[in-house]
């Protein structure tokens, strides 16, 4: 009988056991992550549309991404540079878009309208340039480049966003302006250019 | 389990039978009892981290390709059970952008991204589409239930953006950055 007792005994301690080894957790979970990312982006209008002008000059001016000046509001029949404070002006704008902080950079390739064909033999006695003033900004919003003249070819200016809210899906507006200064000599008679390069980028 | 126990009833009987044989004109009973808890198991899925890539278009918007119903991707569970009735719960919370942002969100951007997320291969199909942080999906299951193969999956698709109020709104602008969401998968024996 003894030896039955001990048995029930290591029977139960043994079922104790069994118990306590056997029993899992009653509940059971796993976690998964679900990751994507959104990069950072802008972008610039594939065209640009006329918005506004000075009223010297027409909308039928611009035309795909170049604004003809006439003539007229340059130099007059003589030669001599046009000196006038009016304004003299047009607007475009079109579509953009950026999702992050960013960069704007204006690039002017000839400082200016200038002369090209004299760029490297400047004609002494005349004048070969008319400077020009930008603006390049996200339209009404004081986000970006504004009445910026470039001095010499090439001369380029940024504006940094910084970690204001971005603009999103936004119109971006270009101001083109040409600065009629006294002139104490006649202009060079030719075609006269510059070339506006709009940059946006996202920094790295 | 059910070998250990089988190895206990084992030891009984031997002890038990010399016993047996010095009484002869008495008999003995032994009362046997135990018990298998409810329980429930989930084995480590095949993906822990389910990566959509680039979530945008080149016009900054969700990419249309992950707004449908098509399967964005797939993890799977081999191993799930539950030896009784028990809850199946989602627990979800909604991809949200990892960066701190210096401004308020804007009304025309977003810095969330809701999703479904719905859970096959057990007898029901559950699905979460979270808004917010730890949204909860529970149902209750009266029967044991193990997952035949392949198992558990669980798929994500039909992503949408979300406004600053939680709500659904298309055409929204996804800020820049890493987004991340989280499901939860719980089997809980009731």
């Amino acid at each position: 009988m003894k030896k039955l007792i001990l048995a029930m005994a290591a029977a139960t301690l043994a079922a104790v056991a069994t118990q306590a080894a056997a029993q899992p957790s009653a509940q059971d979970d796993t976690t998964i992550q679900i990751v994507g990312t959104a990069e950072a982006f802008c972008t610039l209008p594939s065209s640009w549309q006329f918005a506004s002008s000075s009223s010297n000059v027409s909308a039928s001016q611009f035309n795909g991404n170049t604004w003809t000046i006439p003539a007229a509001l340059v130099a007059d029949s003589s030669g001599n540079a046009v000196s006038s404070s009016a304004d003299v002006s047009i607007r475009v704008r079109g579509q953009a878009a950026c999702n992050t902080t960013h960069i704007i950079t204006l690039t002017s390739a000839n400082g200016g309208l200038a002369h090209a064909a004299s760029a490297g033999d400047p004609p002494a006695g005349f004048t070969r340039l008319r400077r020009m003033t930008y603006d390049a900004n996200w339209r009404d919003t004081s986000w970006g480049i504004f009445n910026w003249i470039p001095s010499s070819p090439g001369a380029s200016i940024s504006y940094d966003h910084g970690a204001q809210v971005p603009p999103g899906n936004h119109e971006f507006e270009i101001k083109m302006g040409l600065l009629r200064d006294p002139a104490n000599a006649p202009m060079v008679a030719g075609t006269y250019t510059d070339q506006l390069i709009i940059t946006v980028s996202v920094p790295s | 389990m059910l070998h250990r126990l089988k190895s206990v009833m084992a030891a009984v009987a031997l002890l038990a039978l010399p016993g047996a044989a010095q009484a002869q004109s008495a008999s003995a009973g032994i009362d046997l009892s135990s018990t298998v808890y409810g329980a429930c198991g989930l084995g480590t899925p095949d993906a822990s981290v389910l990566d959509l890539h680039d979530l945008t278009g080149p016009d900054g918007l969700l990419d249309p390709a992950k707004l449908g119903s098509a399967v964005l991707a797939t993890a799977t569970i081999a191993d799930a059970w539950c030896n009784s009735p028990h809850s199946l719960s989602l627990q979800s919370t909604a991809m949200t952008l990892q960066r701190t942002v210096p401004y308020a969100q804007p009304a025309y951007m977003a810095r969330r991204v809701t999703f479904d997320a719905k859970l096959i291969g057990w007898p029901f199909t559950a699905t979460i589409r979270p808004h917010n942080d730890n949204d909860l999906f529970t149902i209750d299951i009266n029967s044991p239930y193990a997952a035949p193969a392949p198992g558990l999956r669980l798929q994500i698709s039909k992503l949408q953006t979300l406004n600053p109020g939680g709500a659904e709104q298309a055409g929204l602008m996804l800020e820049s950055g890493n987004y991340l969401g989280t499901v939860t998968i719980i089997l809980a024996a009731n």
